[in-house]
């Protein structure tokens, strides 16, 4: 009777797969359950009544002229220099990007550790650094004459864009990775130049990649702290965007309006990632 | 026509060396070598994508070593063809002719004439990832070919394209290439491919052109080992020749064969698996006729590879399934080999 031992060896095989498939996902399933309650506390909490006015704290942060009115210039000023920013740096990174990705350097690896620098550095120091540059330095410190950046607006776009570039450059790179650099060389043999060739070519080719990297740099410097508050400061209603404000709230006391814009950066990372793998975003480390 | 002089370079793990050939005006020239070989090297050093260490290239007796891609009058066709898209058929044909700034009604005659030679005019206004292997093969073909380019180069053609599509290709080809007078290199790994199309055959082998000539030159008088197994002489035989007799080597009994050779000496003699003869055992008394045992009887389709041993030599015949039936052909029977004189040849002399 061989035929039934045989199945009896294949179901205990199954049971012990399915063992280890129900283990390893135990793993997986409680840290999302983390992640997830985390951020689904914080916006019921801003559904609570307050104990002491009986009012939502919703409501209380939107109907507060002071509150709201802080709150709007945070995310007005977000909104403006995170642009500007994504803009700047995307204009930076495609042509270093199709550099990287097309052209053979001697000091690659050099080149490619110095554009992680900014992302691997901690913020906080790589804003000091920041901040030592423009202020101490010869060449820093005139650019700084020129065009002030130490504690102004100006300094909030330089902090983000320090940060933000390196994305754009990584994101962009493995965009132009996947592009076979053969449609170019098919290009040039039908009599375009190599100019051409990127323009007509590989630049279409690459517009979803690019619409991605300018989705995810946009992200990372609409939440971008430490560098912003060490280059440009934490002066409320002068340089507060909304990472610096949430901060600002929270030491201050003003518990709901730091959740409240919690809550609001959630659901702009959330758009953005939807949109980031909508468009077949790749090549990120954060 | 197209003239490679003492072409050498180094890339990667490709080191192709000393390449030497010359293609005519509207020839159609096929490079036939194993996969790995180099063979794409050669070609984009040609379109100019490799700057190549040694030796110059020719294309119309202007010297074009140092000329970039755009500048080179060569259309290529990769072996993914590499459609653009991000556009229609119709934008990727006429791709290169916008280059050129042509006038739109000589833009568009270009793309009726191509398409409907190479009828494809159905799918002008699809994109390339809809289409078929054959109908992007087609649509790059009409891309390279609108530029009217001096040289054509086709990168293994026909190597992602299924068995019936790629006769059919084959034809296409000659035909295109015949009507258009366009001089042609077609790159491949398949002698069958090779024998439908060529004019002229040049044999790769790692980075090296091992023997250049006509079809028949190729098939029937190959110059080496190598050339005769991958052109798919299966019976290479050491031998030594002594007076137009041929002893061959490293058997267990005297095989003589009947040679027509100029000289004497160590050497291989070679037949094609299709030229030999089969006899009921014992019954021809021809030249170079020799009994012995059928060790293997394979089916290829509509031939039969039969394996014979005869006194420790191992022979292969190719016959049709018609033959194999009416001779009763099977595993272990005795049979008769027959190799005329006419189709031996001998190769290192």
């Amino acid at each position: 009777m061989l035929e039934p031992k045989v199945k009896t060896s294949r179901s205990r095989g199954t049971v012990r797969d399915l063992n280890l498939r129900l283990i390893l996902s135990t793993f997986l399933f409680v840290y999302v359950g983390f992640v997830l309650m985390v951020f689904i506390s914080n916006a019921l909490w801003l559904g609570r009544e307050n104990q002491v006015t009986h009012t939502r704290y919703i409501t209380q942060v939107i109907q507060d002229q002071e509150m709201r009115d802080g709150l709007w210039f945070s995310i007005k000023l977000s909104l403006e220099t995170s642009l500007i920013t994504s803009v700047i740096a995307i204009l930076i990174a495609i042509p270093s990007a199709y550099a990287l990705s097309r052209y053979k350097f001697r000091l690659f690896s050099f080149l490619d550790t110095v554009i992680d620098l900014p992302i691997v550095v901690p913020p906080l120091i790589g804003g000091l650094a920041l901040l030592i540059f423009f202020k101490q330095s010869t060449i820093g410190n005139a650019i700084n004459n020129v065009v002030p950046i130490v504690f102004t607006k100006t300094g909030i776009v330089v902090a983000q864009f320090f940060v933000a570039s390196a994305f754009s450059i990584r994101t962009l790179k493995a965009t132009f990775d996947q592009i076979n650099p053969r449609f170019e060389a098919v290009a040039r043999s039908l009599g375009c130049t190599s100019w051409q060739a990127m323009w007509r070519i590989a630049l279409p080719l690459a517009k979803n990649g690019i619409i991605a990297g300018l989705v995810m740099t946009w992200a990372r410097a609409l939440g971008e702290f430490g560098p912003i508050m060490m280059l440009a400061g934490a002066t409320p209603g002068k340089t507060d965007v909304l990472s610096v404000a949430a901060f600002l709230s929270m030491s201050s006391g003003r518990v709901e309006v730091s959740i409240a814009i919690v809550v609001l950066m959630v659901l702009v990372a959330t758009a953005t990632l939807i949109t980031f793998k909508k468009l077949g975003g790749q090549g990120y480390i954060w | 026509m197209i003239e490679v002089r003492g072409l050498g370079i180094t890339l990667g793990e490709f080191n192709l060396k000393d390449i030497n050939f010359t293609v005519l005006e509207q020839e159609y020239a096929v490079i036939l070598g194993p996969t790995g070989s180099g063979k794409t090297v050669l070609v984009e050093c040609i379109v100019g994508l490799h700057k190549p260490s040694h030796g110059s290239i020719h294309l119309d007796g202007i010297d074009v070593t140092n000329l970039k891609p755009e500048e080179r009058h060569v259309a290529y066709v990769p072996q993914d063809y590499c459609l653009f898209p991000h556009m229609t058929v119709k934008q990727n044909i006429e791709f290169g002719m916008r280059r050129q700034r042509l006038p739109e009604n000589e833009i568009n005659d270009t793309v009726k004439k191509l398409t409907e030679m190479m009828h494809i005019q159905g799918l002008l206004t699809r994109h390339p990832l809809t289409l078929s292997g054959g109908e992007k093969q087609r649509a790059a073909l009409c891309r390279a070919l609108a530029v009217k380019p001096r040289l054509l180069l086709l990168d293994e053609p026909l190597a992602a394209v299924d068995e019936r599509t790629r006769e059919l290709m084959c034809r296409e080809l000659k035909t295109v290439q015949r009507e258009l007078g366009t001089t042609t290199i077609h790159v491949s790994h398949s002698f069958e491919e090779t024998l439908a199309v060529a004019d002229k055959i040049g044999v790769f082998e790692r980075g090296q052109i091992v023997q250049v000539g006509t079809p028949h030159d190729i098939f029937r008088r190959p110059n080496s080992d190598f050339v005769a197994g991958f052109t798919g002489s299966e019976n290479v035989f050491s031998c030594r020749i002594d007076q137009n007799m041929c002893n061959i080597l490293n058997v267990s009994a005297d095989i003589k064969l009947r040679v027509d050779a100029c000289s004497n000496g160590d050497a291989r003699v070679v037949i094609r698996p299709e030229d030999i003869r089969l006899h009921p055992a014992g019954t021809s008394i021809a030249d170079n006729s020799f009994t012995g045992t059928i060790s293997n009887v394979i089916n290829k389709g509509a031939l039969y590879k039969i394996l014979i041993q005869t006194e420790g030599l191992e022979w292969s015949a190719l016959i049709s399934r018609r033959e194999c039936l009416d001779m009763n052909i099977e595993e272990g029977m005795p049979i008769t080999v027959e190799a005329p004189v006419q189709s031996l040849h001998v190769i290192g002399l």
